[in-house]
Formats: C-alpha cells, sequence, structure tokens
C-alpha cells in the first residue's frame, strides 16, 4: 500500500501536467467570444488575409505598461489591441509572432520604439512617455508601422491591423491606371500661355502608387492594373468602354470622378456651356446601377462656402459646397476619419429601380439641399444668382459619392466586333467593386490645398480631406476583396452615461447661478465704489458712520455673494460624489445584508413547509 | 446518481443549518464590495463593465474557499461521523462529488447574489453583458477548482487551521505561476514552452482571458481538469486513511 502511494501521487500530478498540455494543444482555437460585437473574434476578411500569408511576419507591440499606471482608458484600449494582436498571431498558422514590449524611459526598448518611427503620446510634466503603437516587418524586411492607436480610431483597429499584415503579405505595390479628359499634368495653358504645374492630387498618387496614364482615345486597358482611376472620362472608343466594363466585371476596382459640368477647366468656363463638357461613361454607370442625372447641379444651402464676389463683399456660393461629418460614412474606412471636403456642382445619384447592386453611400449633401438646373448654374456668373434658383420646397439630402459592390451585368449585350482583347465575353459578376463620386472639381487644388514656395521646395498643406479621400478610395480599393469586406466593428469603450448626464445637468444649473450670483457681486462692487468715491468728494477724509455701514453691508454682501459662487462651483461634482457614496453604501453594506436575510428568511420557510 | 442528488442535499442543507453559509455569503458580498469600490476605483473609472469587480476574485477565493472547504472532511473525521458515513451504503466518491457539489452550490448563489452590482453598472451605463455573463461563469468555474483542491487538504488532516493553510499555500501558488513575478524568476534559463506551461497552470491567466468575454475550451477544460484531479487525489486519500 505505501509503495503503491508514492507512486501513484506523482502519477497523478503527471497525469494533472499531461492532461493540461492536452487541452491546450486540442482547444486551442474552440471558444465562444460572448461580447456583444464580437470584438475579439476576427472577421472572414481578417481570416482569409491571414491563409494568404507566404513568409513570416514579426509584429512589435509597443506598450507603456509601467508609465500608463492608472490611465483606465488607454489600457483598457491597449488590453483591447494585445487581445486582437493575440487573436491574429492564433489564427496565423504560425506565420505571425508577436512580441510584446514595454519601452521603459532610456531603455533600449525604447530607442527600438524610435527607430520604428512610433509616436509617444504624454500624459503630462514630468510623466514618462507612453507608446503604444506597433511595427511589423516582413521576411524582407519591409517596415510597416502604426504610430499609434487611438482609442477614438477603435472601430477601424481591425481594418487597420489587417491592412498592415496586408501589405507585410504583399509587398507589390498597387498598380494604378489613370484615364482622364483634364490635364492633370499641368502643361501650358491656352488662356494665358504658361505653363501650369501638375495638380497635386496627380503627384500624390503618382508618389504613393505605381501610376500608369492610359490614353483616351486608347482601345485596351494595360495588364495587371489593381485599381482603374477615371477623372473627368470624355469619348471614350466603344472599345475602350467594353475593356473597363470587361474589367469591373473581372473583379478589378474602380474609382471613378464623374461631373456633368467640370466648371475649373478654364475653356468650359469661357465657353459657358454645361453638358459641353460633361463626362461620360454613362452607358457603365447605368449597368451600375446608377444614374448621374446630366441636367442637374447640386445646390446646398446649409453647406454652401463663402467666397469673396468681384466687388470684395462675402457672398454664400450655393454651388461649391464644403461637406462636412455628419455627411459622411462613418462606418467607411474611406470617409469616417475625414473632417471637411470641398467641391464644386457636385452631381446627384440616384438609384436605378433595377439595380442589382448593393449602393453605399460614402458622401451626402446636407437636408438643405436641392437641385438646379446645370445650364442655367453654367451661365451663371454672379453667385448671388443662385438663390433665386434654389427651390426650398424640394429640399432634401442627396447623394454625391456611392460605393457599389454586388451582382451587376455587363452594359454590353457581347463583345464588340472591333474589341481586340481575346478574352471571353463575361456578361455578369457578382463582385463589382466601384465607386463613384459626382464632382471633379473636388480634384482641383483650389479646393483644398495651398502651395507654397519654402526655400525652393514646393510646401502643400491641404486646408481639406479631399486628398485624404482619394488616397483612402484607391488604398481600399487596392487592397484585396478581403480587406474591403472588413468594416467597421463596434466600439469598446463604454462611458458612465449617468454620471456624463448628471455632470451636464449641474454644469447647466452651475453656469445659470454663477451667472446670477457674478452679476449680484458686479452690482455690489459698482455699489460700493461709487459709496466710496462720493465719500471722497465732499473731501471729507474720514466717512461718517451711514456711510461706512453702508460700505460695510456691502463688503459683507461681497463675501456672502463669493462664498455662495465657491459654493456653486463646489456642487458642481457633489452630485457625482452623492451618487457614488449612495452606491457604494447600497452595494457594500443593504444589499448583503438584506440579501443573506432574505436567505435565511426563505431557508426558514422551506424547513417549516417540510416539516408541515 | 440518485444517491449523490441524496448527500447533496444533505451536505447543501447543512450549511444552512449553521452560520456557516450565511455568514460567507455576507462576508463575499461585503468584501467584493469594498475591493470594486475602494481598491478597484469602479466609481471613479467611470467604465461600464465589471472588471474592478472581477479581478479581485482570484483574491478573495484564496482565503475564502479554503475557510469554506476546511471542514469538509475534517470535522467528519474529528467528530467520527465519518466511521458512520463510511458504514453506509454509498462510495466514497459519491460522497466526495456530493461534499464538492454542495460547497460549489453554495459558491455559485454567492455569485448570484452579488447581481445588485451587476444592476449598478447597467444603471450607470451600456456594459457588455456578454462580458460580464462570461465572467461569471469564469469565476464561478474557478472557484470550483480552489473548492477541491481546500476538499483535498481538508481530506488530509484532522486539523481544520492545517487544512485551511495548506489549502491557501496552495492555492496560492497556482495563483501565483502565472503571475509576473513566478515567471521573470524563470524566464532566461528555462525554454520559452516550459516557461508558457508553467504560466498556463496559473489560475489567473485562464480566468483573465475569461473575464474579457471569451469562453475558450482550453481554460473551461482548465477548470475542469484541475477539479476532477485534486477530487480524485482527495479520494485516493479517504481510501487511503480508511485503509490505515
Amino acid at each position: 500500500m505505501k509503495f503503491s502511494n508514492t507512486v501513484t501521487y506523482p502519477l497523478l500530478a503527471v497525469l494533472f501536467f499531461g492532461l493540461v498540455l492536452l487541452s491546450n494543444q486540442l482547444f486551442k482555437s474552440a471558444r465562444i467570444d460572448l461580447t456583444e460585437n464580437q470584438v475579439y473574434s476576427l472577421s472572414g476578411g481578417s481570416k482569409s488575409i491571414l491563409s494568404e500569408i507566404d513568409e513570416p511576419i514579426e509584429l512589435y507591440f509597443f506598450f507603456s505598461d509601467k508609465a500608463s499606471e492608472g490611465l483606465t482608458t488607454i489600457r483598457n484600449y491597449a488590453d483591447r489591441v494585445e487581445s486582437l494582436l493575440q487573436e491574429y498571431e492564433s489564427a496565423s498558422n504560425g506565420k505571425i509572432k508577436l512580441h510584446l514590449i514595454d519601452p521603459e524611459p532610456f531603455s533600449e526598448a525604447e530607442d527600438l520604439a524610435n527607430d520604428y518611427g512610433l509616436t509617444a503620446a504624454s500624459a503630462g510634466m514630468g510623466m514618462d512617455p507612453i507608446y503604444l503603437g506597433l511595427a511589423g516587418s516582413n521576411a524582407l524586411d519591409d517596415e510597416k508601422i502604426i504610430p499609434f492607436f487611438d482609442p477614438s480610431k477603435e472601430q477601424f483597429l481591425e481594418y487597420d491591423l489587417s491592412q498592415l499584415i496586408y501589405e507585410l503579405s504583399d509587398p507589390e505595390p498597387v498598380k494604378v491606371g489613370l484615364i482622364t479628359g483634364l490635364s492633370l499634368t499641368g502643361g501650358q495653358n491656352p488662356m494665358t500661355g504658361q505653363f501650369d504645374p501638375a495638380w497635386t492630387i496627380y503627384e500624390q498618387i503618382q508618389q504613393l502608387y505605381q501610376l500608369e496614364d492610359v490614353d483616351s482615345s486608347a482601345q485596351s486597358l494595360p495588364e495587371g492594373l489593381d485599381v482603374l482611376l477615371l477623372i473627368h472620362p470624355k469619348g471614350l472608343s466603344d472599345e475602350m468602354l467594353y475593356a473597363i466594363d470587361q474589367f469591373a466585371l473581372n473583379g478589378g476596382k474602380i474609382l471613378a470622378f464623374v461631373d456633368e459640368h467640370h466648371e475649373s477647366d478654364p475653356m468650359a468656363a469661357m465657353s459657358g456651356m454645361a453638358g459641353a463638357n460633361s463626362s461620360n461613361i454613362n452607358r457603365l454607370i447605368s449597368a451600375w446601377g446608377i444614374e448621374v442625372d446630366a441636367e442637374k447641379v447640386l445646390l446646398d444651402a446649409a453647406l454652401g462656402l463663402d467666397i469673396r464676389t468681384q466687388t470684395g463683399g462675402i457672398t454664400k456660393h450655393l454651388g461649391f459646397v464644403g461637406l462636412q461629418a455628419p455627411g459622411f460614412d462613418d462606418e467607411d474606412v474611406t470617409t469616417a476619419n475625414l473632417d471637411s471636403i470641398n467641391g464644386a456642382s457636385f452631381g446627384v445619384i440616384t438609384l436605378l429601380p433595377e439595380a442589382t447592386t448593393t449602393i453605399t453611400p460614402l458622401l451626402q449633401s446636407s437636408e438643405y439641399a436641392a437641385t438646379g438646373s446645370s445650364m442655367a448654374y453654367a451661365m451663371t456668373r454672379d453667385p448671388e444668382q443662385l438663390f433665386g434658383q434654389f427651390d426650398q420646397a424640394q429640399a432634401a439630402q442627396h447623394n454625391l459619392a456611392v460605393r457599389l459592390s454586388g451582382s451587376a451585368p455587363s452594359a454590353f449585350e457581347g463583345k464588340p466586333e472591333t474589341a481586340q482583347s481575346a478574352a471571353e465575353h463575361l456578361s455578369q459578376t457578382d463582385k463589382l467593386n466601384v465607386i463613384v463620386v459626382a464632382d471633379t472639381d473636388m480634384l482641383t487644388d483650389r479646393f483644398w490645398v495651398n502651395k507654397s514656395n519654402f526655400f525652393g521646395q514646393m510646401i502643400a498643406s491641404p486646408f481639406a480631406d479631399n486628398g485624404a479621400f482619394v488616397t483612402n478610395a484607391i488604398e481600399n480599393l487596392g487592397g484585396n476583396n478581403a480587406l474591403i469586406s472588413i468594416r467597421s466593428r463596434g466600439t469598446f469603450a463604454r462611458p458612465f452615461e449617468k454620471v456624463d448626464e448628471l455632470t451636464v445637468k449641474a454644469e447647466a444649473r452651475f453656469r445659470e447661478q454663477e451667472q446670477a450670483l457674478e452679476e449680484q457681486l458686479a452690482q455690489t462692487e459698482q455699489q460700493l465704489a461709487e459709496l466710496q468715491t462720493s465719500g471722497g468728494e465732499d473731501g471729507l477724509l474720514v466717512l461718517n458712520e451711514e456711510q461706512q455701514a453702508a460700505i460695510d453691508s456691502f463688503m459683507d454682501k461681497k463675501i456672502q455673494i463669493r462664498k455662495e459662487l465657491r459654493e456653486v462651483r463646489h456642487q458642481l461634482d457633489k452630485d457625482i460624489e452623492s451618487l457614488g457614496a449612495q452606491l457604494k453604501l447600497i452595494n457594500i453594506i443593504v444589499a448583503p445584508l438584506i440579501l443573506v436575510l432574505a436567505v435565511f428568511f426563505l431557508r426558514r420557510s422551506f424547513r417549516l413547509r417540510g416539516a408541515a | 446518481m440518485n444517491m449523490v442528488n441524496v448527500l447533496f442535499k444533505r451536505e447543501f442543507a447543512g450549511f444552512f443549518a449553521t452560520p456557516v453559509a450565511y455568514v460567507f455569503i455576507l462576508i463575499f458580498l461585503m468584501l467584493s464590495g469594498i475591493f470594486t469600490f475602494y481598491i478597484g476605483n469602479f466609481f471613479e473609472r467611470e467604465q461600464a463593465d465589471l472588471l474592478p469587480f472581477f479581478n479581485f476574485h482570484p483574491w478573495l477565493y484564496l482565503f475564502l474557499v479554503p475557510a469554506m472547504a476546511m471542514r469538509t472532511w475534517s470535522e467528519e473525521r474529528k467528530s467520527g461521523t465519518i466511521e458512520l458515513l463510511m458504514t453506509l451504503p454509498v462510495t466514497t466518491w459519491q460522497i466526495t462529488l456530493a461534499k464538492f457539489l454542495a460547497a460549489w452550490a453554495v459558491l455559485g448563489l454567492s455569485l448570484i447574489l452579488t447581481f445588485p452590482l451587476w444592476l449598478t453598472v447597467n444603471y450607470l451605463g451600456q456594459p457588455d453583458n456578454g462580458i460580464i455573463l462570461a465572467a461569471y461563469i469564469g469565476s464561478w468555474l474557478m472557484s470550483g477548482a480552489y473548492l477541491a483542491i481546500g476538499i483535498c487538504m481538508s481530506a488530509l488532516t484532522k486539523s481544520q487551521v492545517i487544512a485551511f493553510i495548506l489549502s491557501v499555500v496552495i492555492c496560492f501558488l497556482f495563483v501565483l505561476s502565472g503571475s509576473g513575478v513566478v515567471l521573470e524568476a524563470f524566464q532566461g534559463w528555462l525554454p520559452t514552452i516550459l516557461v508558457d506551461t508553467i504560466a498556463s497552470f496559473s489560475f489567473l491567466t485562464h480566468f483573465e482571458s475569461m473575464s474579457k468575454g471569451v469562453l475558450a475550451m482550453n481554460n473551461l477544460m482548465y477548470f475542469l481538469i484541475s477539479i476532477g484531479v485534486w477530487l480524485f487525489a482527495s479520494l485516493l486519500i479517504i481510501e487511503q486513511k480508511k485503509a490505515d
């Protein structure tokens, strides 16, 4: 017996060890995510990106664990990011290695964080800097970083992480083909005879992506394009339209800027003719399920921009629209973080009844927008006259840019006889991926960027997010379909709404009372000053008793008011504090006592019933 | 199984026949309230979750569960009722299981009675109740593991005090094995896989991932395996003592 026991217990310990190891290995991925928005689960898009990784990727997650003690919000968020990163690691089949690093001040880890170019946030004077960023590198030593995880961008956390991993796993630059009817590259201006520089948007795209210009008169598209960018396409041949159509149906992504009236073109402005300068890919657009009405131009009474008139005054131009946050889709990664987009003579995108595509509006006008005749708009020289064309009665919100996805038919019955391509004709797709924007003026420099000469260097400083919108869209479309499918996720931060409500209420009351008291105080002080000066006018240095008493009483009143003011300010937090105290009392003393008594009596009644 | 049911009822009622269960529940509720509000700064954090509440559970259980478990066998042995129990037509494992389930049910009841805190957090904001549910399940499973250790230690000795101290020490080792202090001591000279294994024996790591809202199979299994192994050990000890 003795012998068997000396063996049994160690055996049991080994069994314990073995079972735990086994369950760790066996059940690694079996889990239920009970969180409301499945925040710890990767979406299908992320998983498919992970499954396509060939070479190992190293991720370095920097978080200042020690320096951030007591900063609940940031710590919670860091925790969330870390959990999600671990999720990526475990779902990557060993392709991703995650390293957790705490860059303490003056450590090698901090130098590393700086080498990668991460941003340190400061929590205040004398506090150590806080790092919360990610650096990743692949087998080719390409590096990508997220300088700082901003808790306010939480809904795009998964998108950002998946994008970083996607870029590391597929280091080929995005290849963008450009077809345009505008002279984006600059060149000689027929009006002035001077050489115009290239548009900033063009330079920006050229810097970020592998850009290939496609001639409008060409009959086919170059091979291997990731994204086709159409900017005010005009006079395209049937063969070209067919090539674009088939490109879209084959899963090619298109970003199209179309305009019924591109007013920034000096020649068009001279002719003053609408329609003479309109884009023309309507045949394609209607196959995608939408229509951009050639006769209409958007006039927005709420978002019209102020412009300087020729006489020097300032007036609102209803056709020059400054779009703002409520008009942006805050769940789409291309628009969610934009502040403003400026443009002119936007077209209005309407949904065709027979549309089979899924349409997501990205940019919308305000609710105080109506459409005017584009012909009349083109003839108008004085912005004031636009008010006359604005029809209040038909004011509504209009779609100015949309994302089209899902299934769409071909715009062509069959392959045109003259088409060069040898590929089979596709008549239908279920994975269309197109963004259509109904304005091209927004791409010109004057609507979004200032350029200044700084010691011989041209410095572009944007004042609107038009450029960011274009690059977001190309980035988004240029990634693979899996990446596009990752939409924004719910947020994780959940504040005490009750407390916020109390603060708002208390502040409102406080402001009212404070104002009243401050008025009283000012009055009292004024009266006091009057009394004191009138005392001096009589030439008497000594005040009589009455005057002295009056001054004293005003002094007292002043002190009293000041005290009340302090009291009111103190009251601001008092409601919250007292709520806290009540909750503490209930949860620590009252509830436990009541509950234990309840259990006691329940049990007694059970026993009595059992005895009866 | 019917026998287990009968024994379970006897044990469960036994808790409420003496003040043990009431005192335990009261202390558990009050301490968890104090920890949540004063040490966890639940109200001042202004975040609608119950993290400050659940974070202290491993430490609360560390002392409360052994205190509850220490009498399981020690008392039976001291008062001699164990002889009586052994003459009954029930097997030792039925008794062990019943004792464990009864005490576990009391722990579950105590957890359920913390619902005022759940009401509080739902009043203050809009918490993710899925996370809270997962954390409750995790907490209850973890308390079962503590309990199984406590019962095993209680089987080992006649003295309740020794049983208490032994179980606190062993539970503490299990809590600690995942903490930074211990892991740092092993890091550097042990291979990573062994360090990870040591970490995976910690109640803390398994409970933490559950308290975030994810019920992972390996976490659930870990606690179930722990409960099974420790109960089995206590069964062996009882059988052995019986033979002695």
